[in-house]
């Protein structure tokens, strides 16, 4: 097997490793651990905005423009320079004052100029939302609600068989579900007697709703923790050199070592 | 100075608020073309300038660790240690995960590091998922009880073992567990959950209008 | 050919070329008249083409008992959903690149039934961007009422006598921050990894400066984790003002706020550690959040903190609500800056979201009743109505 390979699989089975020990306790393998990851994440984020963003949405339009403007100025400039792909644009120079504008939150005396970048993103964010949350969370939740309660038989009647009736039911109580819980979120009403009861009813949808999101999830995240014991499995093998049965047995005697002498200096 | 301290900041959030609402009512093709991608671009930018600004402050806040030798400062060495050999990998790369067939070194990080630590972090969660149903199930209240039984209902359901039980229990009810799971998502769950997202949806239009107002200002800070 | 089968002939009769109403200028729009003749046995090959003498195109083909003008998905007052009319789309964009201006397009249709064809007169149009979408003039009048109402609201603000209901999670804040004080810990303050143009972040920096003034009065100490740098600098700037309002800017530091990482679970495995590890007294888990809630939230639950949570994220609701203390559930969490500050502007804003929920329920209510009576007295028009009211184009 390739060298790289196996480096990859004692790598990931110690990492593995180092981070499920935080569940037993905090101990300097996951703070190895946590602290690495930051650093690879971060470093990762970084080198992701440098190829997806500064170099061809900021450096490259921009230096086209300049270098386009410059050859048309002074000719000999295009002898040593020829901008790559098309005339390029100085627009990026706007959000990137902006962007330039948030860093002067360093400076206290001019920390105001970032105001004009919040503005710009916060004013956006807003626009943006309202219209939007109107279409998919008001006028779609309500569309979706607004149902007949009966249906018609294949006769024409009103349908009243047991099957109809319980969809009739289940529509009403949808509908009821609704109102009580958006009831429990009335602000400015004080409550009666009866308002007290309806909020209260409110909050049992509120709990089955959250039970149910809750029953759901936790057999979704399962499947995630069999993938990762998948890969303890995988690199057990004498192809990766037993890369898991190894390192298992000495983040145990780590452990064993560490928490024993812990034990014994502290009183 | 009031002026071009509070009041431009503040035109400029309505500016921005109205003209990105009315890109609403516009094709939506036409909005993209002409507005929303450029605006998408632009964010990106000003996000690509403010991750320096975060860059700084982490190695910063790491820097004074071990600078002043904190508890556990050594620790803040492993965030240069990755960073460096991420970024140094990725310059390597061209930022890059693969040459055709075959990871790059910035893939190789990519999946034996990043990967396996994100995948890690799951596997953590899922751990707490269970510490949680178990800390939080020892039922105290009525309430507590129906959101024991919403989730427990769903948890039966999607267990093998818990479908024979509900089969040999309750076989005279008629009702399989799955009809009932479905109920639940389907009746009292989606009502609920209607009930949230309207109140979200009533709540996050007012906070909207209250930023483009500049009636809540407070994220600009005073002066 | 015999008399029969001449009358078998699918004449097009009133046939017409348009640009397609409210789009972008891709399409455009053919009509005819539907024929007692149309059935699934004809068929209609419609063709497009740049000049009128040739270079035809065949753009589509259909039975004739298919796409009438009532297909179109549009609403009633920007559409006649005629079903006595075909009426069909043509994506010029698809058959001729893109699309130049001022440009004519032409169009003929060719139907087949049996073995006889007929072949239409030539018929053209120009296609143009359409500025606004009428089909969204529903979403526009909710929105210009709710303007309305808003400003009304706002400006006829009264100075008191506003009930305003107990939200616990925001009473519990005071015994949180105490508690932290007597003990000796700190407090943390999670924001979430919400951006700052996220409503539910600029509700969570409101709250934030709420608590850091808190804090400041009880001399207890904050600590802000961030995910966003953005938002980190807002926060920074929140925090410094409530120091400064309490009167002890000596007390303020600057690191309260601190970048972590901008990677969700990276962040997650780092500020476990740090509650581990300190053992606040108090977190507050307010914003925007996904998968790392539960990592958040059940940590700080182990260490024993009083937890506060609240978002908008209504996945994430269960997991905090099983996990804290007290949980602001959505919309609880954007009234929390009225319900905290007192301010008569904007506590009367909450009226306004009383009025909102209020008019759905009256629409729910109403709409059901008419919906079922239509069902029984089969009114069509009010069930089209209703559902082209409240339907997102």
């Amino acid at each position: 097997m390739d060298f790289t390979a196996i480096l990859g699989a004692w790598i990931a089975v110690g990492l593995t490793l180092f981070i499920l020990s935080f569940l037993y306790r905090d101990n300097p393998l996951f703070k190895i651990a946590e602290n690495l990851y930051i650093g690879i994440a971060i470093g990762y984020i970084f080198s992701i905005t440098i190829y997806n963003v500064w170099i061809p949405k900021i450096y490259q339009p921009v230096s086209n423009r300049v270098f386009t403007s410059l050859s048309n100025w002074v000719p000999w400039v295009s002898k040593f320079v020829t901008p790559a792909g098309d005339a390029g644009s100085l627009t990026p120079l706007f959000p990137a004052i902006i962007g330039i504008s948030l860093l002067t939150r360093i400076f206290p005396k001019i920390s105001w100029i970032s105001r004009y970048g919040f503005a710009f993103i916060v004013g956006y964010g807003a626009g943006l939302a309202i219209p939007a949350t109107v279409a998919t969370m008001f006028i779609a939740q309500i569309e979706g609600t607004i149902q007949p309660v009966f249906k018609l038989a294949s006769g024409g009647a009103i349908d009243l068989s047991g099957p109809a009736l319980w969809t009739s039911f289940s529509a009403i109580l949808l509908c009821l579900g609704v109102i009580v819980t958006l009831f429990y979120f009335f602000f400015s009403l004080e409550h009666g007697k009866i308002s007290k009861k309806v909020t209260k009813i409110g909050i049992y949808f509120l709990m089955v709703y959250f039970g149910a999101a809750f029953g759901t999830t936790v057999m979704g995240r399962f499947a995630l923790l069999y993938g990762r014991f998948f890969d303890l499995y995988t690199y057990r093998t004498s192809g990766y050199y037993h890369a898991t049965p190894i390192l298992i047995l000495l983040v145990l005697i780590f452990f064993f070592v560490y928490f024993g002498k812990s034990r014994k200096t502290s009183p | 100075m009031m002026l071009i301290k509070r009041y431009i900041p503040l035109a400029i959030v309505f500016v921005f608020g109205i003209m990105t609402l009315a890109t609403y009512y516009i094709p939506p093709k036409l909005a993209q073309d002409y507005y929303l991608e450029t605006m998408n671009k632009w964010i990106n930018i000003v996000a690509a300038f403010a991750f320096l600004l975060a860059l700084l402050s982490l190695f910063y806040s790491h820097y004074n660790k071990i600078k002043r030798k904190v508890d556990g400062w050594g620790y803040s060495i492993f965030v240069y240690i990755g960073f460096l050999v991420v970024v140094v990998c990725a310059i390597k790369s061209e930022g890059q995960l693969m040459t055709g067939p075959a990871l790059t070194s910035l893939g190789w990080i990519f999946r034996f590091l990043y990967n396996t630590l994100s995948a890690s972090m799951f596997a953590v969660l899922a751990y707490y998922i269970v510490s949680t149903a178990f800390r939080s199930f020892r039922i105290k209240t009525l309430q507590a009880f129906v959101l024991f039984m919403a989730a427990l209902f769903f948890i039966i359901g999607k267990v093998p073992l818990g479908n024979v039980l509900w089969n040999k229990l309750f076989f005279w009810t008629n009702v399989s567990i799955s009809q009932v799971t479905d109920w639940i998502i389907n009746v009292p769950s989606v009502a609920a959950k209607r009930g949230i997202m309207i109140g979200i949806a009533v709540g996050a239009i007012v906070t909207s209008l209250k930023i483009i107002f500049g009636i809540e200002r407070q994220y600009m800070g005073k002066d | 050919m015999n008399l029969n089968a001449a009358a078998e002939i699918l004449f097009l009769d009133e046939f017409s070329a348009a640009d397609m109403p409210y789009d972008a200028g891709e399409e455009a729009l053919l009509k005819w008249k539907t024929s007692p003749l149309d059935s699934a046995q004809a068929t209609y090959q419609v063709f497009a083409s740049t000049m009128q003498t040739g270079g035809w195109i065949k753009v589509d083909e259909f039975s004739a008992d298919k796409k009438f003008a009532s297909d179109i998905k549009l609403p009633f007052w920007a559409w006649k959903a005629r079903k006595d009319l075909h009426a069909v789309a043509i994506p010029l964009e698809t058959h001729f690149g893109k699309l130049e201006k001022n440009k004519e397009y032409f169009f003929k249709i060719i139907s087949i039934k049996g073995r006889q064809k007929f072949e239409s007169e030539i018929v053209s149009t120009q296609v143009k961007r359409n500025w606004f979408n009428f089909a969204r003039l529903n979403n526009l009048v909710f929105v210009l009422v709710i303007f309305g109402i808003f400003i009304w609201t706002v400006s006829h603000a009264k100075r008191k006598g506003l009930f305003i209901r107990r939200i616990a999670g925001l009473d519990a804040i005071d015994e949180a921050i105490g508690r932290a004080t007597e003990m000796g810990r700190p407090i943390y303050y999670i924001t979430g990894i919400g951006s700052m143009s996220s409503i539910s972040t600029i509700a969570s920096t409101f709250i934030l400066g709420e608590v850091a003034g808190k804090v400041a009065q009880y001399d207890s100490y904050v600590k802000v984790p961030h995910y966003n740098p953005i938002v980190m600098t807002v926060c920074k700037e929140v925090v410094r003002q409530a120091y400064l309002q309490a009167g002890r800017p000596d007390s303020y530091r600057e690191d309260m706020n601190f970048f972590v990482s901008s990677d969700q679970f990276s962040y997650a495995a780092s500020v476990d550690g740090m509650i581990t590890r300190e053992k606040p007294a108090a977190c507050f888990l307010i914003g925007h959040f996904m998968a790392e809630s539960l990592l958040l939230a059940e940590v700080g639950a182990t260490v024993g903190a009083i937890q506060i949570a609240g978002t908008d994220s209504e996945h994430q609701l269960p997991f905090f609500f099983t996990t804290c203390d007290y949980t602001l559930i959505g919309e609880e969490l954007y009234a929390a800056g009225a319900y905290l500050s007192k301010e008569p502007m904007l506590l009367s804003t909450l009226r306004l979201q009383d009025y909102g929920k209020f008019f759905v329920i009256v629409a729910v209510v109403i709409g059901i009743a008419l919906m079922t009576l239509s069902v029984q007295y089969k009114w069509d028009l009010t069930d089209k109505i209703l559902e082209n009211i409240f339907k997102t184009y």
